[in-house]
Formats: C-alpha cells, structure tokens, sequence
C-alpha cells in the first residue's frame, strides 16, 4: 500500500485549485465551531499529515447512519472519505465483496497497526453466542474485538453503538449491548443520535485529522462541541416556551401558531445535541421546525424513556426542570423525614439526660 | 453432509460450493452461497441474513 497521500496531494492531483482549497479549510474550521485562524491551521493539517486509515463496521443496524454521513455538506462526505481519510473498510459502499472484502481486514489491520480509526455503526449482539449478528461468517461481537485491538480510537456513530438503541430496547431479545461493553481499552468518542447529523459526524473526523487527537468530551464520552447543548437551549419555539403557550394536541390552534410542543412529548429540555442549531440538510430544518417533538433519539435509553407523544414529566427518568414540581416534593418529603427523625432523637437523648429544664424538641428543629 | 437451515433449506458441500459473504453495497448484513454442478449450473441456492424487533412497545412509538 506504500505512503499514504496528503490531503492537499491528493485534491491537486484531482486539478483542484489551492484557492478552493482554502476555502474548504475555512468552511471546516466554521462547521466546527472554530475561530476563523483555524482555517490556516486546518490547512496546515491537510497539506502536511497523511490521510488517516479508517474501518467502518457495520453491526446490528439499520444504516440510517451511513445515510446521514453521505449528506453532508460542509464538509461533503466525498472530500471526507475520498480525500481526507482513507475508508479503506466499509462495507456498506466498498466495491469488494465476500472474501476479497474480508481480506482487506486482515491487510489494513497489518500495515497500519495502530494507527487506524475505527468507526463502528450498530452494535454488537452477545446473546445466543453473538449469533444474532454474522456479517462474513462470524459473529460481529469477535470482529468487532479484533479490529477494535489494533485500533488508535475508536468512534461510535449512532445511539446503537452509543447507547443501544432500538435492537436494546426492553425486552432486548438479542441482548445488544453498547460498544463500550466490549472495547474496553480504547478510548470512544460516541456521536449519538439516530441518526447522528452529518455535519457533526464529519466534523469529528476533520477535527481528529486536523488536531491528531479527539475532541474534548463530555463526561459521558460525547464530543462537547455539538453535545454541549440541549435542543432545548436554542430552539426557536423556546420563546413559547417561557411564555407557557403550548400545543396541547398536534391539530389544535397552539400547534398552527407554532406554540412549543413540550405537552405533545417533545425531549428537548433533556437532550443534548445540535439540531436547534446546526439543523439538517444543510441547515434546512430540525424536527420541531417540522412541528414534531424532539424524540430525545440522542439520549441513553432512547426506546425505553417513556411513550414519546406523552409529557416529560411522567417519564421514569429524571428529567430537567420538566419535573420540577415532583422532584420538590420528593425533597420536601426527606427533609421531613429528617425532622421527623431529629426530633425523636432529640426527644430521646432528652428523656436520658433528664435535665431539670428540658428543651421543647420542636425547638431545637431548625 | 447437509444441514438444514431454520427454514428448510437445505446447505451442502455436493458441487462446487459458492459463498459469498458479506454482500457489499446494500443495507444489513447479507449472505449468499451456492452450489454449481458439473455443467455451471446452479443446483442450490441459500441466503441468509439476521434481524431483531422491538416487542411490547407503544404502536405509536
């Protein structure tokens, strides 16, 4: 396989002007939240690294993934994975199949021993042996062990490899289990979301080619730039929100007027992701700019987080103001245990010490 | 030897044994194989692919 081609390398050789050149940098450097000097820097990155090695693994999933990434606009999926990186392994586009597909496996794992990214897609099943899951003759969960051995880092596209999603939601008749369950020594950024943006799946590639390293996450392992946020926080409807106008139903004058959809299930104020703000297809819309909830499909236990057109606060979980009122009550109800408690206590080391002027225990409550 | 798969097909080794796994290009996961006689005509022909759904969940939802 030799030397892997630069970026920059590769897109004159393909006759692209160093003008357009730069002008991508720019358009990356903005689709990642980054100041505008970045740009150079990107450049920098392009011009002088090699393009990275990638594996793409499909496990139990429904592609949906795949189909977002290849809609991406800044940067467009065709420079990302013919130019920036190399996607040597993917099953889902690669042009090989059967055994030739397999065999670049076992090429890519020998000349870039611990250098390549691998990006896995679904998840690995475990019941029955793995069996419900057989891409190339054998279960996805021991491919999935070994190419995750060799591997750089690893990134977690979609809620399945993320989280679950819906192969695990109850009663989870396969057992599908996250993919941090069984790579345990790598480090995983995992860019949830059923699926995912795809502006934010490119946007972590550019970033880990351009800086060399993943970006700085949240502490459950999502990237903080499009993770930092909850839908909620820069949603357009949130104005309605504040002012307490609500759809109460999908047809009714509130959802004509465009009221916030939080009493129709909508999971805004409990889920972190970009779409109020870098929105979908090409910035087009966002789910609650269609006048439909958010599903909350970033989010742990997406599936099992409560039937998704009921409100927030009836959901198991806890939620974030949502269930204000309940969460109050619930403390008002220990504090008053704890009084409770005090004063008996207070009452009882009382009665042993029997002083000759014994404090009113209710006196001492406070 | 033959093994029948749990919807009654049937997979062997008689012929000259194809298989082609995964198939690339399309959306799961996807296994084909065949058996070819003597004439490169085929006798037998397998698929297989693997699946799960979700039960005891809200229609809606």
């Amino acid at each position: 396989m030799g030397r892997q081609e630069t970026f920059y390398e590769l897109i004159r050789r393909q006759g692209i002007s160093r003008r357009n050149f730069l002008k991508f940098c720019s358009l990356s450097a903005a689709s990642l939240g980054l100041a505008p000097h970045f740009a150079g820097k990107i450049a920098h990155a392009m011009e002088t690294k090699p393009r990275v090695p990638v594996f793409w693994l499909h496990g139990l999933e429904c592609t949906c993934c795949t189909e977002s990434f290849i809609r991406s606009a800044h940067p467009l999926a065709k420079d990302v994975i013919l130019s920036m990186v190399s996607l040597d392994y993917d099953d889902t586009i690669m042009a090989a199949a059967g055994h030739q597909a397999e065999k670049c496996v076992e090429d890519i794992m020998r000349e870039y021993k611990g250098q390549y990214i691998l990006a896995v897609e679904g998840n690995p099943p475990l019941g029955n042996d793995g069996t419900f899951c057989i891409p190339g003759g054998r279960p996805f969960v021991e491919k999935l062990k070994e190419v995750s051995a060799d591997a750089a880092a690893v990134i977690a596209w979609g809620s399945c490899a993320s989280w679950g999603c819906v192969q695990a939601a109850k009663p989870n008749p396969t057992t599908a289990v996250p993919i941090h369950k069984v790579i345990t020594d790598k480090p995983i950024v995992k860019v949830p979301g059923c699926p995912p943006i795809a502006e934010v799946m490119t946007g972590v590639i550019t970033y880990y080619v351009t800086f060399g390293k993943l970006p700085e996450l949240d502490r459950q392992g999502r990237p903080l730039m499009f993770y930092g946020q909850r839908v909620h926080d820069k949603c357009y409807r949130r104005g309605h929100f504040d002012a307490g106008q609500f759809s109460e139903t999908f047809d009714d004058e509130g959802a004509r007027k465009g009221y916030c959809l939080y009493k129709v299930g909508c999971r805004g104020p409990t889920t972190y992701n970009a779409c109020s703000t870098t929105r979908w297809n090409e910035g087009v819309s966002f789910p609650i700019g269609s006048g439909h909830g958010c599903l909350g499909c970033s989010e742990p236990d997406f599936w099992d987080n409560g039937p998704f057109y009921e409100r927030l606060e009836t959901f198991p979980q806890f939620g974030a103001e949502a269930n204000a009122d309940k969460v109050g009550l619930a403390a008002a109800a220990i504090v008053g245990v704890g009084i409770a408690a005090h004063a008996g206590l207070t009452a009882l080391r009382q009665a042993k010490v029997r002083t000759n002027a014994p404090v009113d225990s209710s006196e001492r409550v406070g | 030897m033959s093994i029948a798969t749990p919807n009654g097909f049937q997979l062997d080794n008689s012929g000259k044994r194809v298989v082609v796994d995964p198939i690339t290009r399309i959306e799961g996961h996807l296994r084909i194989e065949v058996n070819v006689d003597e004439n490169n005509i085929i006798r037998n022909a397998v698929s297989t692919g693997t699946m799960c759904a979700a039960r005891g969940h809200p229609p809606r939802s």
